[in-house]
């Protein structure tokens, strides 16, 4: 077995070790955070190549595993987020929490992510898939409290309805021979199933309508929300995206495009008007991967990827630094901890960090945001005029959310905030966000001049009228949340579900057992008649009738026993009178 | 050892003769005597698995005269002691000794009348591994009758509440299916013969019968009558589907199954739901596939139309149920119209997943009744909205249905996974004899799984600890307990993680079947 194997098999071994072996309670972090250390230098050291092995054969289908461990960026940019999100977490979960639980789900997800970036065959891909929203609904419900267990569920579900359609999708394509990357022609694969599995993605990657799932998994803990649900997890749809490129069609393009533009704008939409931390950066996701999906379906399918990678950086920073808030908040007893209104403005790293980040957000210059972003306008601008028209008004809308976040931070009376291990994985994000820009601008200099001065004014702007309108607070609307799309998802699809259900028990017990009743009394009905029958015409008159016919013979034959000598008298001259009256004749 | 499969079938038969010996009052007799056969069946399987040849398709055959009976004027009435495994069987077989053996453990606290009970117990298990066997009809047959009687005494007499009507529901609606099949048996022994010594020598064996050039002329397999618009051999393939439906069980033949399963205790819902179903499918792709080919295909729309239907519907049902054990009893009505599916597609994939559907569901529902006894042996109670919060009081049993439910809802990793998989793969492949859309509806069944199974996890695990119409402590899984529920996860992980072990015994038989099929196939 190739060493780059040891890279997925690691996180898998120290997750199952975890749960299985009685390992003392705080050597947990210690022990995911180690692994994946090493599964990140191993990172450094292997060769890229691929990794095959057989799994399952039936008939002409043959399922092989097969990796492909070349694209080692992001690969590192996986396990290095998981362990920055290792490392926080051992200083943020409490240590009343279940350690053990956690960090094997943790380490069991390092596992799954790398599964799904580097299976090359489709259906393995969905292996993967499933686990990693296995351990998404794990994780989400992990404090076990009722609004994170339902926030689970509804995860699960509404995943679950994507997963469907994406298995769908792949098993109408394996029966045409096309789901191992290898020999994908344009034009070869039909609409409906690339449409079936973009439903999965657009499931996965919480795009319109699909989204409310990521918003209540915001109830997961803050380390978790960094890692799967804006670095990973999420980017997983665009990962399978991209990896249908070759097979897209103009039909198909359409939609992908479209769900992803109108996703940019919901999400940027429903971020200005919320004022929890955690659900703005969750819409802020959604709208920055409906950025993504939109990018591949313009056409502008390497910048889509590149825009994949920083957003992973900055988002999860983003996440680890509003965990420090929220902690903070949580200490100072906030009734809400999440509630923008109630931040300080920080001090030291955890500024510098913030505003790194947030200016990757927006895509500032000295960010990798900058670099992703400026890609995606240029490309799509190349490839589609009107689409581009999505991302140019996405990116005073990214700045107006973004602004309008600052405003309650730069307002605040300063707070410092004391150096912290937990400061430490955000600022380290930032670092990379800075050396990322650095390192591309010195490959290759920019050459769009005019859309980057005319993008940068509108952020600018973007950034300052989201100052403005912070002052401004407004009253909560039911569509600020979800655009109201919980109304169908928590109330209209259960309720429909359970109705389609007990009309099934009311079929089953109505219509069906009353068949099955009605033929067992039909029976018992014929038993009775039978038995009357029985009673009345077989054995009154067949039976009884024998028996009358013998007791009348009996009597008939009774007659001359009278017990009188002269009836017997009598009746022996009648004999002998008889005997010779025939004696005579014969 | 030649004589491996009689041993299997008999060892459980000769064990109730001995036990008829045994005063009644020493329970842990029987006990002990049951576990036994059964840890005697499991090295039994072991020796089995370890001298497979391979490139055979039959193994371990035992032929043997059994019944020669002359009746007069109409012939001789003769039927062989004949058995085997293959590809099918073998999986059927190691499952039955595997969940035998789990019930003899989950029975090992009943009290009352331990020697009756274990005696029909072990009855049980001679008779369901004997129909898995036999591959001649008419000892199929008994076989299939044998596991009626023990089934209808074990609901009846250590079932719950409303455990009469059970059982005598089941065993009447079972019969009647029965008698649908014997009449099919007959009809084919009459049909198949061969002229000896100038008379016709008839055949019981099922591989005769599948075998065309023994179908003799002028009888009604080769008349091409009809009846009410089918011929004679389509009649005899719905009377076969109806009987077999019965026990497998399709909708809507199907409610005979919840009133059991709900009424049994822990054991024989085990026994009942993990082996006594899979008789019907064991008998479908059995008899009626290979034996009817023609009308397989004619009817692949009907067939694959019930699997779909007992899928969704099934689902439904369970999302509705208040009683936990009537959930997982709809659930298995769900889950086996995936058998049913696979093999209306009559492809190798749809075959080999429907075997492995038998085995894998086989496995998890037994997991999935053994946790509805825990909670039951603990609370007398079965209603989901009396419980919530369970996972505050008792970590080891969350964590082994969180094991068992995502395992049915066919999470990979899990054996069901691998099943449907397949099952569906057969389904889309161009070659497969059902439309498309059927195994597209079926897949939204892997949704209502999800669906009802993670709401009852959030039901009754989380939230606030409440448990109303109980008011005592309750403890978390008993090393007994653990042992069976881990022996059972671990099985199902096996079969999800390696799945081509098993494939790779059932693989044969099922191109086998699928290349019969297909040569029936009007080009």
């Amino acid at each position: 077995m190739e060493v780059s194997g040891l890279i997925l098999l690691l996180p898998l071994a120290a997750s199952i070790l975890m749960v299985t072996f009685p390992v003392a309670r705080f050597q947990f972090g210690g022990l995911a955070l180690s692994v994946t250390l090493a599964a990140f230098l191993l990172t450094w050291v292997v060769d890229p190549g691929s990794l095959q092995a057989n799994w399952l054969q039936s008939g002409n289908f043959n399922l092989p595993l097969l990796f492909s461990i070349h694209d080692l960026r992001l690969i590192r940019l996986i396990i290095g987020i998981s362990g920055l999100v290792q490392f926080y977490s051992l200083f943020y979960l409490s240590s009343s929490a279940n350690h053990r639980s956690y960090f094997s789900l943790l380490c069991f997800f390092t596992f799954a992510m790398l599964g799904l970036a580097t299976s090359t065959h489709l259906l393995v891909t969905f292996v993967f898939w499933e686990l990693v929203g296995y351990t998404s609904y794990r994780l989400i419900g992990f404090d076990t409290t009722t609004s994170s267990t339902s926030a689970a569920l509804k995860a699960l579900l509404i995943n679950k309805v994507g997963d469907v359609c994406f298995l769908i999708g792949i098993l109408m394509l394996a029966s045409t021979g096309l789901l191992s990357t290898s020999n994908l022609a344009p034009g070869s694969a039909g609409t409906l199933p690339l449409l079936l599995i973009f439903v999965g993605v657009v499931a996965k990657s919480a795009q319109a309508p699909l989204f409310p799932w990521l918003t209540a998994a915001m109830a997961g803990p803050t380390p978790v929300s960094a890692l799967l649900h804006s670095a990973t997890m999420v980017a997983a749809g665009v990962l399978v995206l991209l990896r249908l490129v070759p097979l897209l069609n103009d039909t198909v393009s359409t939609v992908i495009s479209f769900t992803g533009g109108v996703t940019l704008l919901v999400g940027g939409l429903l971020a200005i008007f919320s004022y929890d931390i955690k659900r703005i950066l969750a819409y802020s996701t959604i709208s920055q991967l409906g950025l993504m999906v939109l990018a591949i379906g313009a056409g502008a399918h390497a910048s889509g990827y590149l825009h994949l990678q920083t957003h992973a950086i900055f988002k999860a920073g983003l996440f680890l630094c509003a965990g420090v808030f929220i902690h903070h908040g949580v200490i100072s007893g906030h009734a809400n901890p999440n509630d923008i209104r109630n931040f300080s403005n920080p001090n030291g790293w955890l500024k510098w960090s913030w505003v790194i980040l947030s200016g990757s957000l927006v895509g500032l210059p000295l960010t990798a945001g900058f670099i992703s972003k400026e890609a995606i306008l240029h490309d799509v601008m190349t490839f589609s005029a009107s689409l581009s028209l999505f991302v140019w008004v996405s990116i005073p809308l990214t700045a107006l959310y973004v602004g309008r976040v600052s405003y309650f931070l730069v307002t605040k009376k300063t707070e410092s905030y004391p150096l912290h291990p937990l400061l430490l994985p955000a600022l380290l994000l930032s670092l990379v966000s800075v050396m990322w820009f650095v390192a591309a601008i010195t490959t290759e200099a920019p050459t769009a001049w005019v859309s980057i001065v005319i993008s940068q004014t509108l952020v600018i702007a973007g950034l300052f009228a989201g100052f403005r309108l912070a002052r401004i607070s407004f009253a909560e609307k039911s569509w600020h949340t979800n655009l109201g799309l919980d109304g169908l998802y928590d109330k209209k699809m259960p309720q429909l579900a359970t109705a389609w259900g007990r009309a099934g028990i009311a079929v089953d017990r109505q219509i069906i057992d009353r068949l099955v009743h009605a033929w067992a009394y039909i029976t018992v009905l014929f038993a009775h008649l039978t038995s009357w029958f029985d009673r009345a015409i077989v054995d009154l008159t067949l039976v009884g009738g024998s028996a009358w016919v013998v007791r009348f013979t009996g009597q008939l034959v009774r007659v001359p026993m009278s017990g009188k000598v002269q009836g017997y008298l009598l009746w022996a001259l009648f004999s002998l009178f008889l005997f010779l009256v025939l004696w005579l004749l014969l | 050892m030649p004589y491996l499969l009689s041993l299997l079938i008999f060892s459980p038969l000769a064990a109730v003769l001995l036990a008829g010996l045994l005063p009644s009052r020493k329970h842990q007799w029987f006990r002990m005597l049951a576990l036994a056969v059964s840890i005697g069946q499991l090295l039994a399987l072991i020796a089995l698995f370890n001298s497979l040849s391979p490139n055979i398709s039959l193994y371990y055959a035992e032929q043997a005269r059994w019944l020669n009976i002359s009746l007069g004027t109409w012939g001789v009435l003769q039927a062989n002691y004949l058995v085997a495994v293959d590809g099918l069987s073998l999986p059927m077989v190691a499952l039955s000794v595997v969940v035998l053996l789990i019930a003899v453990i989950s029975s090992w606290h009943e009290q009352k009348n331990v020697k009756g009970y274990f005696m029909l117990l072990l009855t049980l298990n001679g008779a369901i591994i004997g129909s898995f066997c036999a591959l001649d009809m008419l000892l199929f047959y008994v076989f299939f009758e044998f596991m009626l009687i023990p089934m209808y005494f074990l609901i009846g007499i250590w079932g719950g509440a409303r455990r009469e009507y059970a059982s005598v529901k089941f065993l009447l609606y079972t019969l009647f299916g029965s008698i649908l099949i014997l009449i099919v048996f007959i009809g084919l022994y009459l049909g198949v013969g061969v002229v000896q010594f100038g008379q016709i020598l008839h055949s019981f064996s099922v591989l005769d019968w599948q075998d065309a050039h023994y179908h003799m002329t002028g009888s009604w397999l080769t008349s091409s009558e009809t009846y009410g618009g089918f011929t004679l051999k389509a009649w005899a393939f719905l009377f076969l589907l109806v009987g077999f439906g019965i026990k497998l069980p399709t909708v809507p033949f199907h409610t005979w199954l919840p009133d059991a399963h709900v009424e049994a205790s822990t054991p024989i819902s085990v026994i009942l739901a993990a082996l006594l179903l899979k008789v019907g499918g064991y008998g479908l792709a059995r008899v009626v596939l290979p034996v009817f080919p023609a009308e397989t295909i004619q009817f692949s729309g009907l067939v694959g139309g019930l699997g779909v239907v007992s899928i969704v519907y099934g689902g439904f049902n369970a999302l509705a149920s208040k009683d936990l054990k009537r959930l997982i009893a709809y659930s298995s009505v769900s889950h086996m119209g995936f058998v049913l599916l696979g093999l209306a597609s009559g492809t190798t994939e749809g075959i080999a997943g429907a075997v492995y559907q038998m085995t894998s569901h086989g496995i998890i529902t037994s997991m999935l009744f053994l946790i509805a006894g825990v909670l039951y042996d603990r609370t007398h109670g079965r209603l989901i909205d009396n419980y919530s919060g369970l996972s505050t009081v008792m970590p080891r049993y969350t964590a082994l249905i969180m094991i068992a439910f995502f395992a049915g809802m066919g999470l990979p990793g899990f054996s069901g996974f691998i099943a449907e998989v397949l099952v569906l793969l057969g389904g889309f492949n161009p070659l497969s004899l059902v439309p498309v859309w059927l195994p597209a509806l079926a897949a939204s069944g892997l949704l209502l799984a999800a669906g009802y199974f993670a709401w009852t996890i959030q039901r009754m695990l989380y939230g606030p600890f409440v448990t109303k119409g109980f008011a005592g402590t309750l403890t978390d899984l008993t090393p007994r307990e653990r042992f069976m529920l881990v022996s059972l996860a671990i099985l199902t992980l096996w079969l999800g993680i390696l799945p081509q072990g098993l494939l790779s015994l059932i693989n044969p038989f099922a191109e086998g079947l699928s290349r019969l099929l297909s040569d029936h196939l009007v080009p």
